[in-house]
């Protein structure tokens, strides 16, 4: 009777620390997927504020079509967007091309007073700070998810139960946190 | 058999390590609320009459809304941007309620010139960052060019104040004149009972494992510091998601 009672209590301790492992696995996949759609809601949150900047700027400026079509080829390409990284890349230069469109206002004085471009600009500083701090958010929960992933023992079978590795937002090398758009 | 029983043990003990709670590295460090939580004049350009006037309507405002409004000067922000530290401190302290997000910081940092208003996620809508910026455009901005600290304040306080009453459809706020010890009770006498049970099972089933990481806690929470005092205030826990407007001076 004693004899098989080590190795019941070892199975039995190993089967609760693998569940253990696994809810935990499932709850910081989750924490990160939710953080992704927060990431996705300030993505859209910011495209749903460009066409009514961009006809702003228009009425005063129509000439600067260089500045516009940046715009909407990185639009497109945040659109086409299908992985964590390509996203990341779209994003940055949609935040360097709506830059370059405030920076058009220097030129303009009627436009750089206008009180529909001034709210404009606090709205798009607002969404892009709001994108930056969802980002990190998502950050900080794939950070855990990983360290979780690849630490022992989840390590050992994190993988045969469809856990792997998450991509990090990041922009690209050279580029740091995105472009703080200053006004 | 003892000899497998010791090794047995001493097996859980070393796996019992690898469920050590591994935090994110916290990037910016901030400093903690003081008793009142309201006003934290760290660069001192507020007159404590204003102060007090502050900390008793934003009081006031908690108990009829649950919103909560602060204020903090800072000396310099470290070398961080003020959106970044906003954010973080924002959190940190939990400024508004955990399940209405409604809180609003206004913070201003001295030597950098620079002044924000983060606003949490449930109040956006009433504080879009359109308005936040017109609202130290139009109060902040030209008493702080001017150095009327306090006028730059209280008229950026009321501003937003108004704004938030009108959120909740209120038109004037009642005093408050008890102190807050009976708010903070209750919920600490359950929070004890239940610390008894949990710590009672834990030492049974986990060899108080749990009682190691609570105190590991425990030791970190009591530098955060609470007074005697009798207006002892707390953040509800709300949080912001980087919604609100910035200005230099």
């Amino acid at each position: 009777m004693k004899k098989w009672l080590v190795p019941i209590a070892l199975v039995v301790v190993l089967g609760f620390m693998l569940m253990s492992g696994y809810n935990s696995l499932v709850v910081n996949n989750e924490n990160v997927n939710g953080k992704w759609s927060q990431v996705e809601n300030q993505l859209q949150r910011r495209a749903d504020l460009i066409p009514n900047l961009v006809e702003t700027v228009k009425g005063f400026a129509a000439q600067e079509t260089e500045v516009f079509t940046a715009l909407a080829n990185a639009r497109a390409a945040l659109a086409g967007a299908n992985t964590v990284s390509e996203t990341a890349e779209a994003n940055q230069d949609i935040t360097s091309a709506l830059g370059r469109l405030i920076a058009i206002a220097e030129a303009y004085p009627e436009l750089k007073s206008n009180t529909n471009f001034l709210a404009l600009q606090d709205e798009l500083a607002g969404t892009e700070n709001r994108i930056a701090t969802a980002r990190m958010d998502y950050n900080s929960a794939v950070q855990s998810y990983n360290t979780k992933v690849k630490s022992l023992p989840t390590a050992f079978y994190a993988g045969l139960l469809g856990f792997s590795e998450r991509e990090y937002f990041e922009a690209k090398d050279g580029a740091e946190d995105g472009v703080k758009v200053e006004f | 058999m003892k000899r497998l029983i010791f090794k047995f043990s001493t097996f859980l003990c070393l796996i019992s390590l690898f469920f050590v709670w591994v935090s994110p590295v916290k990037a910016i460090v901030v400093p903690s609320p003081n008793s009142s939580f309201y006003v934290m004049d760290q660069a001192n350009l507020i007159s404590t009459s204003t102060e007090l006037d502050i900390i008793k309507t934003s009081e006031a405002l908690y108990y009829e809304t649950g919103a909560q409004i602060v204020l903090v000067t800072l000396n310099n922000l470290s070398g961080y941007d003020i959106e970044q530290y906003s954010v973080q401190l924002f959190r940190d302290w939990g400024i508004g309620n955990k399940e209405k997000n409604n809180g609003v910081l206004i913070i201003l940092a001295l030597e950098d010139r620079e002044v924000r208003i983060e606003v949490g996620y449930g109040l956006e809508g009433a504080i879009p960052d359109s308005v936040a910026g017109r609202i130290l455009d139009d109060y902040m901005l030209p008493n702080l060019q001017d150095g009327e600290y306090d006028v730059a304040f209280t008229e950026t306080y009321n501003a937003v104040l108004s704004r938030v009453m009108a959120e909740y459809g209120l038109d004037s706020l009642t005093g408050v004149e008890s102190n807050t010890s009976n708010e903070n009770e209750v919920p600490w006498f359950w929070i004890i009972i239940g610390a008894l049970i949990l710590l009672s099972l834990d030492g049974y089933y986990l060899n108080g494992f749990i009682l190691n990481l609570l105190l590991r806690t425990m030791l970190l929470a009591s530098f955060g510091g609470s007074s005697g005092g009798s207006s002892f205030n707390r953040g509800g826990g709300g949080r912001t998601g980087g919604g609100g407007s910035s200005r230099r001076w």
